[in-house]
């Protein structure tokens, strides 16, 4: 069974990274949150199964998973896509080499050892595919966040077409494989407004996030200019470019998700619907639903594919 | 070097730089630091609280580093020397710490120390059982470990943590002093403690979102078949002693404040969205966690009582 070890991601408060420690590791896998989430949390135990089922799912072991943290409530969607913009610039296709290596003769209980640097799989460390995982309001920030750098895309192509390849070396994320998880991108439909919503978990979270009065939240209602507009100028974008796979995004939705509206944008892929799950519940992967890591997986096959190509 | 052997040392470093090595700076800076710099805490005579949870951090982490060890994941000759690098200021003050406050620790993991102390060794072998097939445990114990070491870092839980760990008594009279909860009385609390107002009510919230996660855990850790049932139990055991002191509060006299917090919760929501707010349910799904809890650890009581690691 391969493993995967716990990195911090220098400037990034509570977001940490999965490195694997197999060595033809060439895929960064990114998760994002939603409204009620927290890096850990939302995505609890993919951090162990991805490992358990390492088998099953190749893809895992030859990824690296970094989960984002941000305050998804108390900020607007924009900043926050701009932390993600970040985040990603980080690691992607060039993380930091500390995330891979570290050297106990530098700690201060560590001279004694005669032990030199020491690392968790050998280098080149770069990554030639990106795959993004946002959940609810996480999908939202995801799609805002390719919006912008594809905006910055399609202007530079406007002014030198001749040059759209360079241009898109120069974005690589643009070439990221988007899977959402019941995303809020179309907007937030509780039923039986938030009384609604308090049986489900975690309801601390959703009560963290009213005191802080709920800045994206009101972002997320159906109306919103911002989500209107994202999905406008991602389709137009698409439009322009078709084929660009970062403004393609793969849905999931959980059957009878109380919480958003179930669509995609017309640029998207097939959406898929899982039974038994809920808005909160479709990303844990547990033992017997392996749904969400098969929904990314899917990705390796093609990938797979492609490498053999 | 071998690659599992440079992986224990990966681990080592980091599991110090992200828990040992940050609770022995606050330790230090806040205690032993520049008066002048920390007069506020000394003023308001918070300096003992947070003093005493920070030693009991640092114990918690002493302890993940033997259960680390005891999981082949750690080095231990290594682990040795880091103890003595940052335990040789605190180890002298445990023992009157412990005839104090040993309360808020397993029996099991107190005796560890009291041996360790009486030995004059930083780490002593004790058996507190062994796993026989440790390797496979690799994942939940460092997905334990990121719950946990994220948890500490949360400053509203650690107003929360001292309150109920070294405060009890005061804030017990929060609660029998006034008939209908008021804001200010905690407010008075918070400010006696030195905390930021409103800091010990987040703290119960981010308490109850850690609850549920560390629910979560457990109950897929028992799940997992691929490991022997013994280690899946003995593991289970393991941490739910080291963690004890932030999520066993349901069976402990601490059920009391933090129900009474359950009932008044929703007071402290804004008034506008207090109209949205079910406080009926608000109220039932907290205890039913709550009680979810003191059941839970009843269970376990009456399973310690018969065998014991």
């Amino acid at each position: 069974m391969g493993h995967h070890l716990v990195a911090e991601i220098p400037g990034f408060e509570d977001s940490y990274g999965l490195i694997s420690e197999d060595p033809a590791t060439a895929i960064a896998i990114v998760f994002v949150h939603g409204f009620w989430g927290d890096s850990y949390s939302t995505w609890q135990d993919t951090q162990i199964l991805v490992d358990e089922f390492g088998q099953i799912f190749p893809l895992f072991t030859e990824s690296d998973l970094f989960f984002l943290e941000y305050d998804a409530a108390r900020n607007f969607i924009g900043p926050s896509a701009d932390k993600l913009h970040h985040f990603v610039d980080r690691l992607f296709p060039n993380p930091p080499a500390s995330l891979f290596s570290e050297d106990v003769s530098a700690a201060d209980w560590g001279s004694e050892l005669h032990v030199g640097p020491v690392s968790i799989r050998t280098g080149p460390y770069v990554y030639n595919s990106l795959i993004l995982v946002g959940h609810s309001l996480g999908a939202v920030v995801v799609r805002q966040m390719i919006l912008d750098v594809a905006t910055d895309f399609s202007e530079a192509c406007s002014i030198a077409p001749d040059k759209k390849q360079e241009f898109l070396a120069q974005r690589p994320v643009l070439l990221a494989d988007l899977r959402l998880m019941s995303p809020a991108h179309l907007g937030f439909r509780p039923v039986g407004l938030l009384g609604a919503a308090f049986s489900l978990a975690p309801m601390a979270g959703l009560l963290r996030g009213l005191l802080s009065f709920y800045r994206s939240f009101t972002e997320l209602d159906p109306n919103s200019a911002l989500l209107q507009s994202l999905r406008r100028r991602t389709e137009e974008i698409s439009r322009s470019f078709p084929g660009l796979p970062a403004l393609c995004a793969k849905s999931l939705f959980a059957q009878y998700d109380d919480l958003v509206i179930m669509d995609r944008y017309d640029c998207d892929r097939r959406v898929q619907y899982v039974a038994d799950r809920t808005h909160t519940t479709i990303c844990k992967p547990l033992r017997m639903y392996l749904t969400p890591l098969e929904f990314i997986a899917e990705y390796g096959q093609t990938y797979e594919q492609a490498r053999r190509a | 070097m071998n690659r599992p052997e440079e992986l224990k040392y990966i681990r080592l470093v980091r599991f110090d730089r992200t828990y040992l090595q940050p609770s022995i700076e606050e330790y230090s800076r806040t205690f032993r630091g520049s008066p002048a710099e920390y007069e506020p805490y000394r003023l308001a005579g918070a300096a003992s609280g947070l003093e005493r949870y920070f030693l009991a951090q640092l114990l918690e982490g002493y302890f993940w580093l033997a259960l680390g060890i005891a999981l082949d994941l750690f080095p231990e000759e290594a682990a040795q020397l880091l103890v003595r690098q940052r335990f040789a200021l605190v180890f002298p003050e445990l023992p009157a710490f412990l005839r104090s406050w040993g309360y808020v620790f397993d029996p099991e993991l107190t005796d560890l120390i009291m041996t360790a102390i009486s030995q004059k060794e930083f780490f002593v072998k004790v058996s507190l059982g062994e796993f026989e097939y440790p390797v496979k445990m690799a994942p939940s114990f460092q997905s334990a470990c990121l719950m946990e070491t994220r948890f500490s870092r949360d400053l509203d839980g650690r107003a929360l943590v001292t309150a109920l760990n070294f405060y009890y008594d005061d804030l017990q009279r929060v609660f029998t002093r006034v008939h209908k909860f008021d804001e200010r009385v905690f407010n008075d609390l918070e400010n006696r403690l030195d905390f930021p107002s409103g800091s010990i009510v987040r703290g119960f919230l981010k308490l109850l979102e850690h609850m549920s996660s560390f629910g979560f855990f457990l109950e897929h850790l028992v799940e997992d078949t691929s490991i022997e049932l013994r280690d899946r139990q003995l593991l289970q055991r393991r941490i739910k002693q080291l963690c004890g002191r932030r999520v066993r509060w349901g069976q402990t006299q601490a059920y009391v404040p933090l129900n009474a917090m359950a009932e008044h919760l929703h007071l402290f929501v804004p008034h506008d969205v207090r109209k949205y707010l079910n406080a009926g349910s608000l109220k039932s799904e907290i205890t039913r966690l709550l009680h979810t809890w003191r059941e839970d650890v009843s269970k376990d009581q009456d399973i310690g009582s018969t065998s014991h690691g």
